[in-house]
């Protein structure tokens, strides 16, 4: 594989986003770079690229069973970290040289637990501690970690983190995220020009390249993006999702069609991982961690629900989504109690709200076919009959 | 003006005809799948045409539902079988405001507004604990026909328990308890009950708004319905049509709901 200068954007972010190796590690690693992977959005990906590492959010791309990671977890650990595991001891993430977690959530924590013990590559693996409130105490207490993080981080590399490297390569980041809000702006056309499923892809190919390669991707599609032909009905039911860690295209796939598209997102892959900018002002460990703190998040920092629902009520009229899909998975303990939240405040404000609970690559389209359908459905016979005219 | 309705469920095949001009049900067919769904509606649909004593040219719309309703073997709208099964049943009988409706591969709780359309719905889980696919393998376990389960089950006084948490448990629990030498009408008042109290987990979500009826192939089945409206403590409303028709009505109701519009 190499990097061809001549694809069209579309196809790389497809080809990228459908494997876990891509032509952008091999030549990062072919230039002497350390490859770490990381599970969670809260990990700062600047500190891994100042210290001179390619960042690479781990996902279960391609796993087609859980097999040798069952015996390491119980029944109700999420299927997120079954696969991903799985594919670990199966020697899929051997080009890694480290592998990052995060003390957010129970099921990657005991993924965690299980890589340490069966001793599988990569052996650096390292866990960082992220407080459940998010007061200034606890940002005071994240600065100190995210410092640890990046003395050994360096440690692996070799390379020590500057505070003026660390800054640029923030700057390199925010340049990301407001190229990707660009993006989102997008979406607030009827219709919009890209679906919920690139998106997806985008944002796995973004965590999945060097920063500035994804600049440069980010830039081309913006460019495609204008221009593009409407890619779904010009009446197509405009959906917000929000959900746990979701990757699976096939699964995408099914909820979406030409009526049915996805214009935002709240979510551990899509805002949650992209939105709020670092302040370039401050000094760049206190607004890391401000900002990884305070953005909109997962519902792992327990104090922010209230700041989770305003940012999804803002996404609402924004982006003039029609309704809420809350896609969560099996046993996720974080999105399972959300999503109940979600619906309760949705309920509030008569506001249809469809909650979804699947397994990664669990299969199942048919029925999930049938739940999106039928609520698809119910919400053009609301908008038809607020508009006056009439249901179905 | 003639609108056929088909619904390719997991394990049978529906269609109706209804004549628009009268609101009046023609002709209906049931049969069980065949081996892929373009086949099972090419055929109840030819067999339902025939009962008719009509050609496929007569028929002025089709709409399809059900999990083979993306494969119909003629030209169709689509609608899903939760909608269908939602204005099957409010087409039926005006008053009607929740179906609960058991299929071969899930059951479903459906709420209607006073249009007929659907304001709420919740489904099962993956698990067919609750389903007529795990009714008709229990019965084969039991020596029973599928359709003899309900009234034998009738008979049972509802002493013996069985899990419904999970299908293969259900069986593990029925093959104990006939090891154990109790009755057949127990066992099969027990099978009842452990469906009805799993379809009462997902009506309990939704809500209870009167009238209720049954729909699907599981309303067939009287000692289920009988279960489930002592547990729900509610009375359903019997249809006028076969409860295992709705989803087929909806659709012939969407078509001829889309033949309206195309004609103004």
């Amino acid at each position: 594989m190499s990097v061809n200068s001549k694809d069209n954007v579309f196809s790389i972010i497809d080809r990228v986003s459908s494997s876990i190796k891509n032509e952008y590690q091999e030549e990062a690693i072919a230039a002497g770079k350390k490859v770490i992977g990381y599970v969670c959005s809260f990990v700062p990906n600047e500190i891994l690229t100042a210290a001179g590492a390619l960042p690479f959010r781990v996902r279960a791309t391609g796993s087609r069973s859980s097999d040798k990671s069952e015996v390491y977890f119980a029944p109700t650990h999420c299927s997120f970290v079954r696969h991903t595991f799985n594919q670990a001891l199966s020697g899929e993430f051997d080009f890694l040289d480290g592998i990052l977690f995060a003390t957010t959530c129970d099921h990657a924590r005991r993924m965690f637990d299980n890589w340490r013990y069966a001793d599988n590559p990569p052996s650096f693996r390292y866990i960082m501690t992220v407080p459940h409130v998010t007061k200034q105490n606890d940002i005071r207490g994240f600065v100190k970690d995210l410092k640890r993080l990046a003395g050994a981080v360096s440690g692996l590399t070799g390379e020590a983190v500057s505070k003026g490297k660390l800054k640029e390569i923030i700057g390199l980041y925010n340049r990301q995220r407001n190229l990707l809000a660009e993006i989102n702006e997008l979406r607030k056309q009827h219709p919009p020009p890209i679906t919920g499923l690139e998106m997806l892809k985008l944002h796995q190919t973004l965590t999945s390249v060097p920063v500035d390669e994804g600049i440069k991707l980010l830039e081309e599609l913006l460019d495609e993006l204008k221009n593009r032909e409407p890619v779904v009905d010009s009446d197509a039911i405009r959906l917000l999702i929000t959900s746990s860690h979701y990757e699976d295209h096939n699964h995408m796939a099914a909820l979406e069609s030409n009526k049915i598209v996805f214009v935002q997102d709240a979510g551990c892959i899509g805002n949650g991982h992209f939105s709020g900018l670092v302040d370039e002002r401050d000094d760049p460990y206190e607004a890391l961690a401000k900002r990884i703190l305070t953005r909109y998040s997962c519902p792992h920092c327990i104090d922010r629900v209230h700041d989770r629902l305003d940012f999804t009520q803002k996404i609402i009229d924004e982006w003039q989504c029609d309704a809420m899909v809350v896609d969560s998975l099996q046993f996720c303990s974080y999105w399972l109690s959300e999503g109940f939240i979600n619906l309760e405040e949705c309920r509030k404000r008569k506001f249809p709200i469809l909650n979804l609970n699947h397994e990664l690559y669990g299969g199942g389209i048919g029925q999930i076919k049938t739940r999106i359908e039928a609520f698809s459905e119910q919400v053009l016979n609301l908008k038809h009959i607020k508009s006056g005219k009439g249901g179905a | 003006m003639f609108c056929l309705g088909c619904d390719v469920g997991s394990l049978t095949a529906k269609a109706v005809i209804i004549d628009t001009r009268n609101d009046k049900i023609e002709a209906s067919h049931i049969m069980p799948v065949l081996t892929n769904a373009k086949k099972s509606s090419e055929t109840v649909i030819r067999l339902t045409l025939e009962k008719a004593g009509r050609t496929v040219d007569e028929i002025d719309r089709i709409c399809s539902t059900g999990y083979g309703r993306f494969e119909c073997s003629f030209p169709s709208d689509e609608m899903s079988e939760i909608s269908c099964h939602g204005i099957g049943a409010f087409w039926s009988k005006e008053s009607v405001r929740t179906i609960i409706d058991i299929g071969g591969q899930d059951s479903k709780v459906i709420s209607v507004d006073d249009h007929g359309l659907v304001s709420n719905f919740k489904m099962n889980d993956k698990c067919a604990a609750g389903t007529g696919r795990m009714l008709e393998l229990l019965s084969e376990s039991l020596g029973l026909q599928l359709d003899k389960l309900g009234a034998v089950a009738l008979k049972g006084k509802g002493k013996l328990n069985v899990s419904n948490r999970c299908g293969i448990f259900m069986e593990m629990d029925v093959i104990r308890l006939m090891r154990s030498g109790k009755k057949t009408s127990e066992i099969a008042c027990a099978i009842s009950e452990a469906v009805a109290s799993r379809v009462k987990q997902i009506v309990r979500v939704v809500g209870i708004k009167n009238d209720i009826v049954m729909t699907g192939g599981v309303s067939k089945n009287r000692a289920v319905a009988k279960h489930l409206e002592d547990i729900l403590n509610v009375s359903f409303v019997q249809l006028p049509y076969d409860p295992q028709l709705m989803g087929a009505i909806g659709a012939a109701v969407f078509a001829s709901r889309s033949l309206e519009r195309n004609i103004k």
